[in-house]
């Protein structure tokens, strides 16, 4: 569950954020540029709101009026980057083991299993396939056991075929693991299609669109 | 941080391993800063004298200049070997000589060296020709090296300098002079006797004229003191002492110094 | 004189000087490098000084510092210890000298590494001690191993600092940059010539081993599905 409502100055606007989910997917939609990919960062302890409070599961680790301000490290928020960010230099193992406390391989393993990439362990990601990639980002980002998934632009590299394919896939995820989810996306279609509710950012405000 | 330590563990006890070899030799050792036109000398009667003295030489050859400064910042140098006054008298001002323990021991004559071609001057007017008609002339830099302030000394009481004044090459120490002068950079050069004598008899160059002693308002003294700061005072001056007799005279003689 | 001394003396004092120099020039890169450190560009400025200075106006700075008059010369003495005239002396002069180049390298090296894969370590957990050991420095591998190459060159060629702290002593702080300088000195050609040989088989060596390093470091293993566990483990 999150709960945020906080203001961070822009160059060109400021952000005026005021957000609730719980359990479901929210899908933050907007043109490039309209400060989306902030919204996470900030949610995830990347970037510093100027004012305001980020909640995660009752746990306030957000504010600037008592001085909170929780690292990353402490947030619990899992992250899967726009351009997926993986370690080059480890293999898809290593990625994932790296999460983990004690760099433990079989879970490593099991993650890999679970996102049908197994086979692929012994690999870099840079002789992975888009789609093996963003499935290899997820299972790094799952693997940690997180209160709140965060996905910038999950889909957003991939080819047509590869995202239909991900699509069912991300659902079915989301029917598993039952989390919090915000989703970004600039894609009208791919909102429709992943989101329970879609937030529209413009100009730095969230419109709710009525179902 | 702990991969740091590794690399810094392995630095350090390289470096302690080093420092400790030194308790194994634990005799008594001094510390003689010298001029490094000293050094083929010096090197060659270390062995006699530490014998003599009954204790290790460390030798520090050096620039008088940069000598003297390591001696001012308290560099623990127990004998200090100048090739020129200035230095000493520097230390002398400043206390850091042990007092008494002052001598001049050697000195040194100037000399002009040339391609051996070339008729060696006789007399002043025969030099005064050759200076004249030369296109460049080598000294040591009279900022930095003795030699080169000797040189100008000598060639303004002989009356020869404003010949020479706007066609001097300076060099950063004698050897430098040497080289231009064997290269062919410059005719002529102005070293001291000692260094000539380090010219091989293959070379296409050799000493073609010594100044007469007169000639210098300043003579060349290479004096020697023990410092004030030394810890083995009796040491070092037994090592001046046997600097001065026999057959360290000798030696010095051999190698071109004028012993005093 | 045994050519052999200079030689080992050089490879000891290079060795422990580019080592401390990593460990200080990579610390320091790390430091300023990250956040916003007040007053960085005077830390910065004064890390590089050396650079600008004539090394033996740095020597002659450093024989102020460690003098007996000095501050730390004091300090030293009163714990028993000296250093000038001491082959510590000459490790330390390389220390300063080659220091700039390897901050630089490592600097460089640092900023160069995806600021989001450190972010994305942040997310998972990782605390910023094991992010800059897994991630960012075996990433910045290659830039670091440059200043090395360049730092430990820097440390087997150093003179005038060295002549002015450690002095030119054979047998003890005399090094292959001395020696070279006294055999010329004194007309010993054939001396002279060999540790000119000596340097610049040492210079190749070390431009070799280190490009060797970097080239393999770059380079990506490429399909190779054998276990990493077999090359002894990646993570």
């Amino acid at each position: 569950m999150i709960r945020a409502r906080f203001t961070k100055a822009l160059p060109l606007f400021e952000l005026d954020v005021d957000l609730e989910v719980d359990g479901s997917t929210a899908i933050l939609w907007g043109e490039s540029g309209s400060g989306k990919t902030t919204i996470l960062e900030c949610v995830a302890g990347l970037a510093r709101p100027d004012e305001g409070e980020i909640r995660l599961d009752d746990r306030l680790v957000f504010s600037s009026s008592e001085g909170i301000d929780l690292p990353p490290q402490e947030r619990r928020v899992g992250y899967v980057f726009q351009d997926y960010a993986l370690f080059p230099h480890l293999s898809a193992e290593g990625n994932v083991a790296l999460a983990l406390q004690r760099r433990d391989r079989g879970r490593a393993r099991e993650y890999l299993e679970r996102f049908g990439i197994a086979h692929l362990a012994r690999r870099r990601p840079g002789l992975l396939s888009g789609g093996e990639r963003q499935r290899l980002a997820m299972a790094r980002a799952l693997a940690v056991e997180p209160r709140l998934l965060l996905l910038d632009e999950p889909f957003s590299a991939l080819d047509h075929a590869t995202r239909e394919e991900m699509y069912t896939e991300f659902l079915r995820l989301r029917e598993r693991i039952g989390m919090t989810v915000i989703l970004v996306t600039h894609n009208r279609a791919e909102a429709e299609a992943l989101g329970h509710r879609i937030l529209e950012l413009r100009e730095g405000k969230l419109a709710e669109e009525r179902p | 941080m702990k991969k740091a330590l590794i690399p810094l563990a392995l630095a350090l006890s390289l470096a302690l391993s080093a420092q400790a070899q030194a308790p194994a030799l634990a005799r008594p050792k001094i510390i003689v800063s010298a001029a490094a036109s000293l050094t083929d000398v010096l090197t060659a009667l270390k062995p006699e004298a530490e014998k003599r003295i009954g204790a290790e030489i460390l030798l520090n050859f050096g620039g008088s200049g940069a000598l003297r400064k390591q001696i001012e910042e308290g560099a623990p140098a127990d004998v200090f070997f100048s090739a020129a006054s200035e230095d000493m008298d520097k230390l002398e001002k400043a206390g850091l000589l042990e007092p008494g323990t002052r001598r001049n021991l050697l000195s040194n004559a100037i000399v002009l060296v040339g391609d051996k071609s070339v008729a060696a001057p006789k007399d002043a007017d025969a030099l005064r020709t050759i200076l004249e008609s030369a296109r460049l002339l080598a000294i040591g830099n009279p900022d930095s090296v003795p030699a080169g302030r000797y040189a100008v000394q000598a060639l303004k009481s002989l009356g020869l300098y404003p010949a020479v004044e706007k066609k001097l090459v300076l060099g950063g120490n004698v050897r430098e002079v040497l080289q231009y002068v064997e290269s062919g950079s410059a005719p002529l050069g102005v070293v001291f006797l000692t260094d000539a004598m380090t010219i091989k008899e293959s070379s296409p160059i050799a000493k073609l004229y010594q100044f007469p002693d007169g000639a210098l308002t300043t003579p060349v003294f290479y004096p020697i003191a023990v410092t004030a700061s030394s810890k083995a005072k009796d040491k070092a001056a037994a090592l001046v002492k046997f600097l001065s007799e026999s057959p360290a005279r000798e030696a010095f003689v051999k190698a071109g110094f004028v012993v005093r | 004189m045994s050519p052999l001394g200079p030689i080992l003396l050089s490879l000891r004092v290079a060795v422990v000087a580019t080592t401390v120099t990593l460990v200080v020039g990579l610390g320091l890169a790390r430091l300023l490098g990250s956040r916003a450190v007040p007053l960085k560009f005077l830390w910065e400025a004064l890390i590089l000084l050396p650079m600008v200075f004539p090394p033996t106006i740095t020597g002659y700075l450093l024989l102020i510092l460690f003098g007996r008059r000095g501050p730390l010369g004091k300090l030293l003495a009163s714990m028993g210890m000296q250093v000038v005239f001491t082959w510590a002396a000459a490790v330390i002069a390389s220390v300063v000298v080659s220091l700039p180049l390897m901050y630089q390298n490592c600097k460089a090296a640092l900023l160069g590494v995806d600021g989001r894969l450190e972010d994305a370590a942040r997310t998972l957990g990782l605390s910023e001690g094991r992010i800059f050991r897994r991630v960012t420095l075996p990433l910045s591998l290659p830039g670091i191993l440059a200043g090395v190459a360049l730092a430990f060159a820097r440390a087997l060629g150093e003179f005038g600092a060295t002549l002015m702290i450690a002095g030119n002593i054979p047998g003890r702080t005399q090094t292959v940059p001395l020696a070279l300088y006294s055999a010329v000195e004194g007309g010993r050609t054939a001396e002279a010539n060999l540790y000119l040989a000596v340097t610049t088989v040492l210079a190749f060596a070390v431009v070799a081993v280190v490009g060797l390093g970097e080239a393999r470091s770059r380079r990506p293993r490429r399909g190779r599905d054998r276990g990493d566990a077999a090359f002894g483990g990646r993570s």
